[in-house]
C-alpha cells in the first residue's frame, strides 16, 4: 500500500505505541478522578451495607471493624486509593456494597448484553444517518433535501427516553410487532437498537451531510463533474470518500455515548445490561460499582480510538493528527 | 455538543479595537428574515410560552399541581382537562406548566456552572500556559472521554439526588468543553496586538486577562452556552426521569413522564405530552441558538 | 431493602407472609377446573416484578415466588381452613408444655439429587437456620422462631425432637413458612453466597433449578419422579404437568402487562390497578390473594413532638380516607384495612371503628386540645406547625406507596395538616432513623411479614429498633403481656387488646391492606396463591403446550 510509505519506516509502529501509552493514562486518570469525585462523596458505605441484611438486627461493632477493615475504609484516603488502584490494575474493582458480589463479574455478565445492542444501533446509525446524508446530498430538488436536512436536528433534540416509550406504546402495545422487554432475542433488540440510534445517526447524518456539501464544493468534484461523471458516480466515488473521513474521527466520543444512552434505553425496555447497572448502582449509591463503570466508559473510549488511530493513517495520511484528535475531542452526541 | 465543532467552523469575528459589537437596529430586515424562516418564529415562540411557564406558572393555570380530584383520575386529554389527568386525578398540564420553573431552574443552572467553570479554568490555563496548562487539558481530555451522561451519574452519585444535585452534575459534565473552547479564544487573544502592546507597556498580568483577553475570548463561550442549553434540558429530564431529581410530587418533567410509565397501556398521555413538551423546547431551543450562532459568524 | 428499585413503579409487591383466604377476580381462585384434562409439557414464563437479594427464602423473606416450586416444607396450610397439614412430615405430637415437638417425616421422599429425606438432613436444616439467624444474615422471622431454640434430637431416622426454652405455640404453623424449607445436605454445607445466590440449593419439590442468573432469570425443570404432593392441598399427584419453568425479571410493571397481553408472559407478578381491566378484558384472568402481615402504614418516631403526641397521631388516623385511597389507586377486590394486620393473620381483630373517615372528628380532636389554625390554614400549637415529616427510601416497596403518600398528602391538606414527603436514599434514610433520637422525623412507613400476631410484640416493644427504647409505658405493658402469655386464650385476648390500643392510639397507621395480583395469561391453567401471597405452579399446565 502506498500510502503506508508516507508514514516513514517504523513511524507506524512508534504511533501506535504512543498512542497506546496515551490510552493508559487516560485510564488511570479516569480512575483516579472517579475515586476522587466519589469517596468524598458524605456517606458511609458500611451503613449502607449493613442494612442491606435487614434493620440492624444484631449488628455487632466487630462485624461493623471487620467490614470497614475489609473495605479498607479505615485507612487513611491516600491509602485507600494505592489499595484500590493496585487492586484495579489487576482487574478488581472491589464489590458491590450492597449485594457484595464483584464488580468485575458484574460488568462482565452484563456487558454482552450492552455490546449486541450498541452494536446493532451503530449499524443501524449509520445505515440510516449516512444514508440520509448521501440522499440529502444526492437529490437535486430543494423541498426534499431541506424536508431530510430537517431531520437529524431533531433526532437530537427528542428524548431518547420518550422515542423509546412511543415505540414500545405503538410497536410493542397496539401493533404487538415487538416484545417490549429484554433478554429474548434479536426481536427484543429492535425497538431498543433503534431508540439508541436515533441521536447517533441524527450526529453521523449531520456530520457527513455537512462534509458531503463541503466536498461537493472541492476543486477535485469540479474537475470531476467537468469530466462529465454522473452525480451518483461523483457521490459514491469522491464526495463519499473524503466526506466520510472525518465521520471517523467521531465513532470513539459517538460509542461511548451510546453506552451512556444505554442507561436510559436499557431502563426504559427493562433489558438487562451495564445502563440497567448503572440506574442501579446511582440509585444505590453502589459507588464501587460506579467506579467500575466510569473506567470501563474510559476503556472502550480509549480501545475504539485506538483503533481508530490505528486505521486513520492508512485511510488518510494526509490530515494531520493533532487535527484529527482536536476534531475526536470535541465533537460529542447529546445524551 | 456537536455545537462545539460547528462553533470552530463559524470563527467569531471580534472587532479588534475591541469596542461594543455593532448591532445594526435593522428591525424591517429582522422582521422579513424571520417570515422567511418561520421555525425559527415558531420556535422563539415556544420558548417564549414555556418562559412564561417558568416565571408566571399562574396565568397560564388556575389550577393546583399537586391537589387533584381523585375521581376524575386517568381522564383522556379533553376540554376540562388540556392534557388529561394522572392517577390522582391532577392536571398534567398544570404540572407540566409548574414543572417548567424545576427544570428550567436546573438548566440555567446547569448551564451557568458549565459556563463559569469551564470558563474560569480555560481563562487561566490558557493565560498561564506552559505546563499548567499542559495538565489542565490532560484533564480536560480525560473529561471528555468519559460519556457526559455517565460523568453526571457518577456526580449525582457522589452528591447525592435532587432538582440541584442533578442540576450540577449536568453542568460538571460540560466544564471540559466550556474549558477547551475558552483556552482556544484565550490562546487567539493573547497574540492579538493589543494584548502583546499591552504587555508591552507594563501593565499587570491579571489586569490584561480581565480588561483585554476575557472580553474578547468571551463571545465564542456565550455562543457555546447558548449551544448548551438544549442538551442540558435533555441530560436534566433525563436524570429527572431515570428518577434522581425531585421527588414526587414535584412535577419535574422528567419525572412527568417517569410516572407515566406504569400507565403506558392504558394512558397514553402521560408519557406522551410531558415528553413531547421536552422535545419541543430542547428543539426550540437548539433552532435558536443554531440561528445566533450562524447570525452571530455574520454580522457581529 | 432490595437493591433493586425503580422509583414509583412497584406498587403492591407481595411480601412473604401468610395468608388464608384467595378471592379472585375475572376467573375461579384456582384457574382452569373445567378445561379438560391438563395437557403436559411446554414451558411456562413467569414475569417477576422484583428480583430478591437472596434466591433462597431463608435468607431473604421477599417477593419470590420460585422456591415454591422446587423446596418444601415439613408442614403446609389448609387452602380454606388455615389448618396445620402435613406435607413432609407426615405426623407429629407437641409435648403437653409446649416445649418440644416431635416430628414423623414421610417416607420416600428424595431431593432431587438423590439422596434421602432424614431426620440427620433436617436436623442440619434446623440447626444451620439458627446459625444464620444468629449471625445476622437473614431478614426472615426466623430470629422470632427459633429464639428460644435449644437442639434437635434425631430419635430414629425418619423421627426427631425439636426442643424449645420457652413454649413455642407458633412452631407448627411456622415451619410451613417457605424460610423454613428443608434442602438436602449439600446445600446446608454450601457457603451463605451459594445459597443466596441460588446455586446450590437442591430442595425435594416438584420442579429442580437449572440455573440462576441474578436480577435476570431464574429456570427450573421438572423432577419426573416427584411423588409426595401434600394431600388436600394440590389438585393432583405425581410429577408437575410442565417441562421447564422460566422466571424472567421485569421490574417494568407496564413491560409485564404488554408481555402477558402480547403472550410473551404465561403469568406476570404485581399487575397494577390500572391495567387489571385490560388483562381481564383481553380473556386473561386475574388471580388476587390477600397478603397476611402487618399492614403497610405509618409509624410515629416516638422522640418527636409530633409523632409522640396522640393526639396528632389520632387525628391523623381520622383524616385518612382509606375508602378514597381505595377507590382511587386500587379497586373493589382490594379490601379496606381494619386493623394493625391483615384480616387473614391468625388472632387478627376488627379495629375499624377506629379507621372511619372523621375530618371534623379530627378537627375537633385537635382544637380541644390546644391547637388553633394559623394564617396558612395549617393547625399550630405553642409556635410548632402541625406538619409531620415522613421519612422513606425512594423507590420503596416496602410500607406506603410514593402514590398513597401523595394521596394522603392530599388528604391531610383538607384537614389542615401539612405532611412532608422526605424520601432519601439508603443511606439518607439510615442516617436520619437513626438519630431519631433528634427529632430527625416524625413518621416513617412500613409493612412487614407478621405472619402471626406474636410478631407484635416484638415490633412494639420499646427495644424495636424503630421505636429506640423510647418510654411508652402503656404500649410497652400491651406488648409484654402478649409476648408473656402462656395460654392459647391468653394470647388470644392480649392480642386484641394490643391491637385495639395501637389502632385507637395510632402507633400504627394503616393505610391499605396488601393484596397480591397475579395476571395468567388464558389457555394457562392451575396456577395457585399459597397461604403466604407465592405462587404455586404445581398443578399449572398450558392448553397450547405441544
Amino acid at each position: 500500500m502506498s500510502r503506508r510509505s508516507a508514514l516513514a519506516n517504523g513511524g507506524y509502529g512508534r504511533y501506535l505505541a504512543r498512542r497506546a501509552v496515551q490510552g493508559v493514562f487516560v485510564l488511570w486518570a479516569a480512575f483516579t478522578l472517579s475515586f476522587v469525585v466519589l469517596y468524598l462523596m458524605p456517606s458511609d458505605p458500611v451503613s449502607i451495607m449493613l442494612n442491606a441484611t435487614g434493620d440492624g438486627v444484631g449488628v455487632d461493632p466487630a462485624a461493623v471493624a471487620a467490614l470497614r477493615a475489609e473495605h479498607h475504609l479505615d485507612s487513611p484516603l491516600v491509602v485507600q486509593y494505592l489499595f484500590a488502584l493496585g487492586d484495579a490494575v489487576r482487574g478488581d474493582f472491589g464489590t458491590s456494597i450492597p449485594t457484595g458480589e464483584p464488580v468485575s463479574r458484574l460488568i462482565a455478565e452484563a456487558l454482552p448484553q450492552t455490546l449486541q445492542l450498541t452494536a446493532l444501533s451503530f449499524v443501524l446509525a449509520v445505515v440510516f444517518g449516512g444514508g440520509l446524508a448521501l440522499l440529502s446530498t444526492s437529490t437535486g430538488w430543494r423541498p426534499l433535501r431541506q424536508a431530510l436536512l430537517s431531520l437529524p436536528p431533531l433526532g437530537v433534540s427528542v428524548p431518547t427516553f420518550w422515542v423509546g416509550l412511543i415505540l414500545l406504546q405503538v410497536f410493542s402495545f397496539r401493533a404487538q410487532l415487538f416484545p417490549a422487554t429484554g433478554n429474548a432475542g434479536f426481536p427484543a433488540l429492535v425497538l431498543p437498537a433503534i431508540t439508541l440510534a436515533v441521536p447517533t445517526g441524527a450526529v453521523f447524518a449531520q456530520v457527513l451531510a455537512k462534509n458531503l456539501a463541503a466536498a461537493w464544493r472541492s476543486p477535485y468534484v469540479e474537475t470531476a463533474r467537468a469530466k462529465g461523471l454522473g452525480r451518483t458516480r461523483i457521490q459514491l466515488r469522491h464526495a463519499l470518500r473524503n466526506g466520510s473521513i472525518p465521520v471517523l474521527t467521531i465513532i470513539g466520543i459517538t460509542v461511548g455515548q451510546m453506552l451512556a444512552g444505554a442507561v436510559v434505553v436499557e431502563t426504559v425496555f427493562s433489558r438487562n445490561g451495564i445502563g440497567r447497572l448503572t440506574e442501579e448502582s446511582v440509585a444505590a449509591q453502589d459507588i464501587p460499582v460506579i467506579q467500575g463503570l466510569v473506567v470501563l466508559s474510559a476503556l472502550v473510549f480509549v480501545l475504539v480510538n485506538l483503533v481508530v488511530d490505528a486505521i486513520y493513517p492508512l485511510v488518510d495520511p494526509r490530515i494531520g493528527r493533532l487535527e484529527r484528535r482536536r476534531v475526536a475531542r470535541t465533537e460529542e452526541v447529546p445524551a | 455538543m456537536t455545537a462545539v465543532e460547528m462553533l470552530r467552523e463559524v470563527p467569531v469575528a471580534v472587532d479588534p479595537r475591541g469596542g461594543a459589537p455593532r448591532r445594526p437596529a435593522r428591525w424591517r430586515e429582522v422582521l422579513g428574515a424571520a417570515l422567511r424562516r418561520p421555525g425559527l418564529v415558531l420556535s422563539v415562540l415556544v420558548l417564549l410560552l414555556v418562559l412564561g411557564w417558568a416565571f408566571a406558572p399562574s396565568w397560564f393555570t388556575s389550577g393546583d399541581p399537586y391537589t387533584g380530584v381523585p375521581r376524575d383520575k386517568l381522564t383522556p386529554p379533553g376540554a376540562q382537562y388540556w392534557f388529561g389527568t394522572d392517577h390522582l386525578g391532577r392536571d398534567l398540564y398544570t404540572r407540566v406548566v409548574y414543572g417548567a420553573s424545576l427544570s428550567l431552574k436546573a438548566t440555567a443552572i446547569a448551564v451557568a456552572v458549565g459556563f463559569v467553570v469551564g470558563t474560569l479554568v480555560g481563562l487561566v490555563s490558557g493565560f498561564v500556559g506552559g505546563r499548567f496548562d499542559g495538565v489542565v487539558m490532560r484533564l480536560v481530555d480525560v473529561l471528555l472521554s468519559i460519556p457526559g451522561l455517565l460523568l453526571s451519574l457518577a456526580v449525582v452519585t457522589a452528591l447525592g439526588f435532587g432538582t440541584v444535585n442533578v442540576a450540577i452534575a449536568v453542568g460538571v459534565a460540560s466544564v471540559a468543553s466550556f474549558a477547551r473552547v475558552m483556552r482556544a479564544d484565550v490562546f487567539r487573544a493573547r497574540t492579538e496586538v493589543f494584548v502583546e502592546a499591552a504587555t508591552v507597556s507594563g501593565v499587570g498580568r491579571a489586569e490584561i486577562l480581565v480588561r483585554h483577553v476575557l472580553p474578547h475570548a468571551l463571545g465564542s463561550v456565550l455562543v457555546l452556552a447558548a449551544l448548551e442549553f438544549g442538551g442540558a434540558i435533555l441530560a436534566v429530564s433525563a436524570l429527572s426521569f431515570l428518577g434522581f431529581g425531585a421527588p414526587p410530587p414535584e412535577p419535574e418533567w422528567g419525572a412527568l413522564v417517569s410516572e407515566g410509565r406504569n400507565y403506558l397501556a392504558s394512558a397514553w398521555w402521560l408519557t406522551t405530552l410531558p415528553g413531547f413538551v421536552v422535545a419541543a423546547s430542547v428543539l426550540a431551543a437548539n433552532r435558536i441558538s443554531r440561528a445566533l450562532d450562524r447570525d452571530g459568524g455574520d454580522r457581529w | 431493602m432490595t437493591t433493586r428499585r425503580r422509583r414509583t413503579l412497584r406498587t403492591g409487591t407481595a411480601a412473604g407472609a401468610l395468608l388464608l383466604a384467595l378471592a379472585a377476580c375475572g376467573g375461579p381462585g384456582q384457574a382452569g377446573q373445567s378445561a379438560g384434562p391438563p395437557v403436559e409439557g411446554g414451558q411456562l414464563t413467569y414475569a417477576l416484578s422484583v428480583f430478591p437479594k437472596c434466591v433462597d427464602p431463608a435468607l431473604q423473606a421477599r417477593g419470590l415466588s420460585a422456591p415454591q416450586q422446587f423446596v418444601e416444607t415439613l408442614t403446609d396450610q389448609d387452602r380454606t381452613t388455615g389448618e396445620i397439614v402435613p406435607r413432609l412430615a407426615e405426623s407429629w405430637e407437641v409435648s403437653p408444655d409446649a416445649r418440644s415437638v416431635t416430628f414423623h417425616l414421610r417416607q420416600g421422599v428424595t431431593f432431587s439429587d438423590g439422596t434421602p429425606l432424614t431426620a440427620d438432613v433436617v436436623k442440619a436444616n434446623i440447626d444451620s437456620l439458627k446459625a444464620l439467624s444468629a449471625e445476622g444474615k437473614t431478614d426472615t422471622p426466623l430470629i422470632s422462631s427459633l429464639n428460644s431454640y435449644q437442639g434437635t434430637t434425631v430419635l430414629d431416622p425418619a423421627t426427631f425432637r425439636v426442643d424449645f426454652g420457652d413454649p413455642e405455640l407458633g412452631f407448627l404453623r411456622n415451619v410451613s413458612d417457605p424460610y423454613f424449607g428443608i434442602y438436602a445436605a449439600s446445600t446446608v454445607a454450601s457457603s451463605y453466597d451459594d445459597r443466596c445466590a441460588g446455586t446450590s440449593l437442591v430442595g425435594t419439590g416438584p420442579y429442580v433449578v437449572d440455573n440462576v442468573v441474578k436480577n435476570q432469570k431464574i429456570e427450573l425443570s421438572k423432577r419426573a419422579d416427584y411423588d409426595w404432593a401434600p394431600a388436600g392441598v394440590t389438585n393432583h399427584t405425581g410429577a408437575g404437568h410442565l417441562d421447564k419453568i422460566v422466571f424472567e425479571v421485569v421490574p417494568e410493571s407496564g413491560v409485564r402487562v404488554g408481555g402477558l397481553l402480547s403472550g410473551q408472559f404465561d403469568v406476570a407478578d404485581d399487575i397494577p390497578v390500572t391495567d387489571q381491566d385490560s388483562i381481564t378484558g383481553a380473556g386473561n384472568q386475574l388471580l388476587t390473594g390477600l397478603v397476611p402481615n402487618l399492614v403497610p402504614g405509618l409509624r410515629q418516631n416516638p422522640f418527636s413532638p409530633l409523632g409522640g403526641d396522640a393526639v396528632v397521631r389520632t387525628a391523623i388516623q381520622k383524616s385518612i380516607d382509606r375508602a378514597e385511597i381505595r377507590d382511587t389507586l386500587y379497586n373493589d377486590h382490594y379490601s379496606l384495612p381494619t386493623s394493625v394486620v391483615a384480616s387473614n393473620t391468625p388472632y387478627y381483630t376488627d379495629e375499624s371503628r377506629f379507621l372511619q373517615y372523621d375530618p371534623e372528628g379530627a378537627k375537633k380532636l385537635l382544637s380541644d386540645n390546644g391547637w388553633t389554625t394559623g394564617a396558612d390554614g395549617v393547625w399550630q400549637k405553642d409556635g410548632l406547625r402541625l406538619a409531620p415529616r415522613v421519612i422513606y427510601v425512594s423507590g420503596t416497596v416496602q410500607g406506603a406507596t410514593q402514590q398513597e403518600l401523595e394521596l394522603i398528602q392530599q388528604q391531610l391538606k383538607r384537614v389542615g395538616i401539612e405532611l412532608q414527603l422526605l424520601p432519601g436514599t439508603q443511606t439518607e434514610y439510615t442516617a436520619v432513623y437513626n438519630d431519631k433520637k433528634n427529632n430527625s422525623y416524625d413518621f416513617l412507613t412500613g409493612s412487614g411479614p407478621a405472619k402471626d400476631v406474636d410478631f407484635l410484640a416484638g415490633l412494639f416493644n420499646k427495644t424495636n429498633p424503630a421505636l429506640g427504647g423510647a418510654d411508652q409505658p402503656e404500649l410497652q405493658a400491651a406488648s409484654e403481656r402478649l409476648n408473656l402469655a402462656s395460654t392459647d386464650a391468653e394470647r388470644r385476648a392480649a392480642a386484641a387488646d394490643l391491637q385495639e390500643l395501637i389502632i385507637s392510639k395510632g402507633y400504627w397507621i394503616p393505610v391499605r391492606e396488601q393484596t397480591k395480583a397475579v395476571g395468567i395469561r388464558s389457555g394457562v391453567q392451575g396456577v395457585a396463591i399459597d397461604p403466604y401471597g407465592a405462587t404455586v405452579l404445581y398443578d399449572a399446565w398450558k392448553q397450547d403446550a405441544s
